[in-house]
């Protein structure tokens, strides 16, 4: 297989990712789409690494990991804080800072 | 080519069956063994033209008995999931025996065959991957289920299993740093020498607290007394009460294939595995001066044996431990994971680090 | 077969991304993500990249994931089912815009490959992707950002405790 099968697929899956980021209003259903690009970056990071013989770039997606997996954990209490206070994970409901 | 995934297959298959029945002669072990221990006749009625085999149609019979009992669905479940759950459950089981070496390399006609069915370069943690994984079954076994006691069942199974992963993680770092390598084969390997000519250097010899803090802990994940609430049949509600017929089985069979994997795992990365003592390549070689050659496949052969006698002297006791110890409560359950075997896990990789730095 | 194997795994990866933006019971969209990441885990290990393909499966699957189950299954199922589903201005532009990125990075990942610099190391495919020579790396050259990376982990878990003990009003 070439690099640009796997290149062109991670293009669609960040797309896709993307796209549920904005279509989307549940806030959890969000989180996982930026899971999703985040994935989709690191079948780039692996496929490069594969092709020019470099491990540094799988490094970078170990060290991706370690940081999503932070933030995951960090972002979900937020999200059962959120609906501890409002009763909701509609992101539209988030909206005591405007008037 | 072609020969090749033959082969693979061929391994797949092989390893495949033989948890499988395991896992069909554990159920009666399971009656059989109590029954022995507690001066009772046990499972024996089954018979076929009066033949009775010391009870073990019984496992023919159950088998029967599961398959045509009715397939129980709640009516509010969700229908997809609900049938998904258990499936999920014995999938993951039977995937992580992939990547355990039952048998030394195997020439046949010029072939090399590594018996282990995915030389995988980090195979251990390949293993505490798929077992990490187990816990979906159970999560979304109880809340397909609908039903709120089953809901809570699963959540609390799922708690002990996070909880007791971290400790079985952290309580392999020390043999880890002993062997080396990553690889479970490369492990059993390193485990066939000898110190002093008669102690085998197994992980048992070298990680002793490791290998108790493993076994513990492996008896919590695989669910079973004295760490049973998820399930605990008779009195507690766990996260399968809205299962019945096979999909139930299927989840009870979890259990039995979960034993026998922490079997596999421990005789693996502690009791030397496929290893025998005194038996090199070309036959035995005993300390005082007795040799014994064998051909090849015969040692082969024998290793294969040696690894499932172990994993049957390891079931046998796992066994033991399940009609001896009482059943602890839920805090306790916690506090032992947390407050005692995860800090000695800790301790025990602290101090064998510091020990290899200074024998260097 | 690699080639069979790719189209597989690639049309999993994006059945499951789909899967996950259009499905409205937020259970069958984790799911679906599980899904994805598995095949993302097969992908890796197509590429020669053993170790990440097994730590995806150890962290994604069989850690964030089974987190966000847990989140999902513990307060929102019930919820979202009754959110009514609107066609908005805003999902229009959204798929609009989705169609254009998606455009552009298929373009760019059609001439990425003139991007790929020289072969960087004499490693083989297979010993790029190794524990040892990863471990090599993460102990010598990057360490650290290494241990940066345990420090956001204790971070992490102390921020989860704090969020998760923390009376509300």
């Amino acid at each position: 297989m070439s690099p640009q099968h796997y290149l062109v697929l991670a293009g669609i899956l960040f797309t896709i990712g993307v796209t549920g980021v904005l279509i989307r209003k549940n806030a959890l259903i969000v989180f996982m789409s930026i899971e999703l690009m985040l994935n989709a970056v690191n079948l780039t990071l692996v496929t490069f690494s594969h092709f020019m013989r470099s491990p540094d770039g799988q490094v970078l997606v170990f060290f991706s990991i370690v940081v999503a997996a932070a933030e995951v954990a960090v972002g979900l209490a937020l999200i059962v804080a959120l609906f501890r206070l409002s009763g909701s994970t509609n992101l539209d409901d988030f909206n005591l800072l405007k008037w | 080519m072609a020969l090749d995934i033959l082969i693979v297959f061929l391994k797949a298959v092989f390893i495949v069956l033989t948890v499988l029945t395991f896992g069909a002669i554990l159920t009666w072990v399971e009656r059989k063994q109590s029954a022995v221990m507690q001066d009772r006749i046990g499972a024996n009625r089954a018979q076929i033209l009066g033949l009775r085999m010391i009870g073990l149609f019984h496992i023919l019979s159950d088998a029967i008995k599961m398959f045509t009992k009715e397939e129980f669905t709640p009516e509010r479940a969700d229908k997809f999931i609900h049938m998904l759950a258990p499936m999920l459950s014995l999938f993951f089981a039977l995937v992580t025996f992939t990547a355990i070496p039952f048998g030394n390399v195997l020439r046949l006609g010029g072939k090399e065959i590594n018996l282990q069915v995915a030389g995988l370069n980090a195979s251990v943690l390949f293993v505490f991957a798929i077992v990490s994984l187990g816990v979906y079954g159970v999560v979304l076994g109880g809340w397909a289920s609908e039903n709120n006691y089953s809901f809570l069942g699963g959540l609390r199974a799922s708690a002990q299993m996070i909880s007791y992963e971290v400790t079985i993680g952290v309580a392999i770092i020390g043999a880890l740093l002993i062997y080396n390598t990553l690889d479970l084969q490369e492990m059993v390997r390193y485990q066939g020498h000898m110190y002093l000519g008669w102690i085998p250097r197994w992980g048992i010899v070298l990680q002793p607290l490791g290998f108790l803090l493993f076994l513990v802990a492996g008896i919590a994940e695989t669910k079973r007394v004295p760490f049973d609430l998820p399930e605990g049949e008779s009195e507690i509600v766990g996260y399968w009460v809205e299962y019945s017929s096979m999909r139930w089985g299927m989840y009870m069979f979890t259990d039995f294939i979960e034993m026998v994997l922490l079997a596999a795992m421990t005789t693996t990365l502690f009791l030397g595995g496929w290893q025998i003592p005194w038996l090199a390549a070309d036959g035995f070689h005993f300390p005082w001066g007795m040799a014994i050659g064998l051909p090849h496949v015969v040692v082969a052969l024998l290793q294969v044996g040696a690894f499932f006698l172990k994993v049957v002297f390891l079931l046998w006791f796992q066994m033991l431990i399940r009609w001896t110890l009482p059943r602890v409560r839920y805090d306790q359950l916690m506090r032992i994971g947390w407050r005692y075997l995860l800090p000695l896990s800790l301790a025990n990789v602290v101090v064998t680090a510091a020990v290899l730095l200074l024998i260097g | 077969m690699t080639a069979f194997l790719f189209y597989v795994f690639a049309a999993l990866a994006v059945a499951g991304g789909l899967t996950l933006i259009l499905h409205r019971n937020p259970v069958y969209s984790a799911l679906s993500l599980i899904v994805t990441m598995f095949s993302l885990a097969a992908l890796f290990a197509m590429l020669d990249a053993q170790f990440l393909a097994i730590i995806q499966v150890l962290v994604y699957a069989g850690a964030v994931m089974v987190l966000f189950l847990f989140v999902i299954m513990l307060i929102n199922v019930r919820l979202e089912q009754r959110l009514p589903q609107r066609f908005t201005a805003q999902t229009a532009v959204a798929v609009a815009l989705g169609i254009i990125l998606l455009v552009e990075v298929i373009q760019i990942g059609l001439t990425g490959s003139k991007m790929l610099g020289p072969v960087a190391t004499e490693l083989s495919a297979k010993e790029v992707g190794r524990v040892q020579t990863l471990a090599g790396l993460l102990f010598t050259k990057y360490v650290l950002p290494f241990e940066v990376a345990t420090i956001l982990l204790l971070v992490a878990i102390v921020g989860g405790i704090y969020f998760a003990k923390r009376k509300l009003r």
